[in-house]
């Protein structure tokens, strides 16, 4: 009897002590679990490695995460019928925001957000209406005011008057950039042509750099380019030809830097940033804030590929367009 | 505009990884294997061809990783069809699957160092030629397109002129024949396929290193299977099944090309697709190795 009162003894102390360190644990999650748990959708698989769109994301993830400690997982290589039932299974694991990357995701947005009102569904990228819920935010770039600001350094960098853009597919946030690129370009260069092309998709890096090859053989010596992961095709192309490559959303400079004019950086970061400041403080509105030309940065221009003179010019201009002296009409250019 | 010879040379361009590739598949083939696998052996060079071109510096060292990878991968088939042996047809779609998984963690892995371009293997052209049309564009042609020429002119010898290939050929038509004749059926097989697995591992290092110098999960985006329905359509002959690249290869360029007339650049560029379907449906039926996609059993 007394080693058995002993042994069960033993056995509460044992479980005592196991009760007071997993309380100790189950304590210690109290800190993470003040931390925002937040999920984020990609079309692209490995978005860090994707330099343009999904890279600029990509940073704006590390910030949530090295800024703001919020703890943030990330579904990548989503395909688009898979993006609802995605976002489904984040918020019903209790993440408090979720971020669709593409406006491709429109309609997932659209259709989950109204079912989990606990969750904050933000779009960051181009949207011209919102789901009817309190719970959805967006964050999108001007992508006109982002294509003039290429037009007019891409028109003033041209000698052969011939600008290229080729882009994955015609959507809606291309069709804006190039509308931007083409006004941009005849404000600031009158006999500048822009000749655009479509690679078809988001992926196909030889296809990209065929279209590219086609638009340097027709004359264009300045080169844009907005096609995911094909973007690489058409740096490759632009290297091959001797054209003189723009990079898109963020810095390529390290890419290829003999080729390499500038990059106009979209500041993806920036909408992270404020969507974090409003997820903290609670003001997660139903609205959509537009980052306009002041948002958008240009990269130190290559002077190995252009003059002094010529490069002063092309900063002027930016810098006029953005502080609004310098005025490009909105012109909405269908592409063909 | 629209054919010139720059058009030429973009045909040139995405038919030679087809022509690299169908070949491989014609020796399988021909020894009687259904190399379905082809697509993820082809993706196994890309990777390993750009891996090898990155970390050496040298684009030739890039196409022999790939040519590496590929015979590993095409050893990697024979142990399974062959020796094993497995269904062809299900264990080409598994060698498929697994590849692109396989090569996307790979590329993730090594991506920290993949954010530059592969070096060129293209050869400059001196500026004296450059105003040299016909020079011009011999030199505009892309160097593993003469590789791909050069394997043509071996596979087609050593198929049909010579006792190795007549060997090879007679294990596709009827393994109870080589049998009877003494010959070692799966060492054939073997063989084969790894000659197959090596020439499609070329074929994908020509994509990733000779092309467009950069991978991507997924690079090859069905250019195994086009280089498989080029053998189909070629009937099994090394000609033919270079024409039917070719084809394919004008197609794609013919329709990156038309959309300089406007209109929905979609419609244009589903032209390779269709014209490779048009081309099989109204090309003569061909006769394929009898013993293509049976499994060996020796009784």
């Amino acid at each position: 009897m007394e080693n058995f009162l002993r042994t069960i003894g033993k056995r509460l102390w044992r479980i005592a002590a196991g009760l007071i360190v997993t309380g100790a644990f189950a304590a210690t999650p109290a800190a993470a679990q003040d931390k925002v748990k937040a999920a984020v959708i990609f079309g692209v698989s490995n978005p860090a490695s994707v330099n343009g769109w999904d890279r600029g994301h990509y940073q704006g993830v590390r910030k949530l995460i090295d800024d703001y400690g919020w703890d943030v997982n990330i579904a990548e290589n989503v395909p688009f019928p898979l993006i609802a039932s995605t976002a489904e299974n984040y918020a019903k694991a209790g993440y408090q925001v979720v971020i669709f990357t593409s406006s491709g995701q429109y309609k997932a947005w659209d259709q989950v957000a109204p079912n989990y009102p606990e969750t904050t569904f933000a779009m960051m990228s181009t949207t011209s209406t919102l789901p009817a819920t309190k719970n959805v935010v967006a964050y999108e770039p001007d992508f006109f005011a982002y294509g003039v600001i290429n037009g007019l350094i891409a028109a003033q960098a041209t000698q052969s008057n011939k600008i290229a853009g080729v882009a994955g597919l015609p959507v809606k946030a291309v069709e804006d950039m190039f509308s931007g690129i083409v006004e941009g370009s005849k404000a600031a260069n009158p006999n500048a042509e822009f000749l655009h092309a479509i690679s078809g998709d988001w992926t196909n890096i030889p296809r990209a750099r065929e279209v590219t090859a086609l638009q340097i053989q027709q004359g264009a010596d300045v080169v844009l380019g907005n096609a995911g992961v094909g973007t690489r095709g058409i740096l490759d192309a632009s290297q091959s030809g001797k054209a003189k490559f723009i990079g898109y959303a963020t810095d390529w400079a390290e890419d290829a830097p003999d080729i390499v004019l500038t990059s106009v950086i979209l500041g993806i970061d920036g909408w992270y940033d404020a969507l974090a400041k409003d997820v903290v403080s609670g003001k997660v509105e139903p609205t959509i804030h537009r980052f306009g030309a002041q948002s958008f940065s240009v990269m130190p221009l290559n002077g190995k590929l252009l003059g002094e003179e010529q490069i002063t010019k092309i900063e002027d201009s930016v810098r006029r367009y953005q502080a609004g002296e310098l005025t490009v009409p909105v012109v909405q250019h269908k592409l063909k | 505009m629209i054919f010139d010879p720059e058009f030429l040379l973009s045909a040139l361009r995405v038919a030679t990884p087809l022509m690299i590739v169908a070949i491989g598949v014609l020796v399988a083939e021909r020894s009687g294997v259904l190399f379905l696998g082809v697509e993820g052996v082809m993706l196994c060079g890309a990777l390993f061809g750009i891996l090898g071109a990155v970390y050496s510096g040298d684009p030739w060292i890039g196409v022999a990783c790939g040519l590496a990878a590929g015979v590993v991968a095409g050893l990697v088939t024979a142990a399974l069809v062959v020796w094993i042996p497995t269904d062809q047809v299900v264990m080409g779609l598994a060698m498929n699957i697994a590849a692109i998984g396989a090569t996307s963690f790979v590329f993730r892995m090594a991506s920290g160092d993949l954010q530059q371009m592969s070096p060129s293997i293209d050869w400059s052209v001196p500026s004296w030629a450059s105003d040299v049309p016909g020079f011009a564009f011999l030199l505009g042609i892309p160097p593993l397109a003469w590789v791909a020429f050069i394997i043509y002119i071996v596979v087609w010898y050593v198929l049909f002129h010579s006792a190795p290939g007549l060997l090879l050929r007679s294990v596709g038509q009827s393994v109870k024949a080589a049998n009877s004749a003494g010959l070692n059926v799966p060492w054939v097989r073997t063989v084969a396929l790894a000659i197959a697995g090596g020439l499609a591992g070329v074929g994908g290092a020509a994509l990733t290193v000779g092309w467009v110098r950069s991978f991507s999960d997924d690079i090859t985006a069905g250019r195994g299977f086009i280089a498989l329905a080029a053998v189909y359509f070629g009937r099994w002959y090394p000609r033919w099944t270079l024409l039917g690249c070719l084809l394919f290869g004008v197609g794609e360029a013919l329709a990156l090309r038309s959309q300089a007339f406007g209109g929905n650049p979609h419609l244009y560029l589903m032209i390779p697709y269709v014209l490779t379907i048009c081309v099989l449906a109204f090309s003569q039926s061909g006769r394929a190795p009898r013993e293509v996609g049976k499994p060996y059993e020796k009784h």
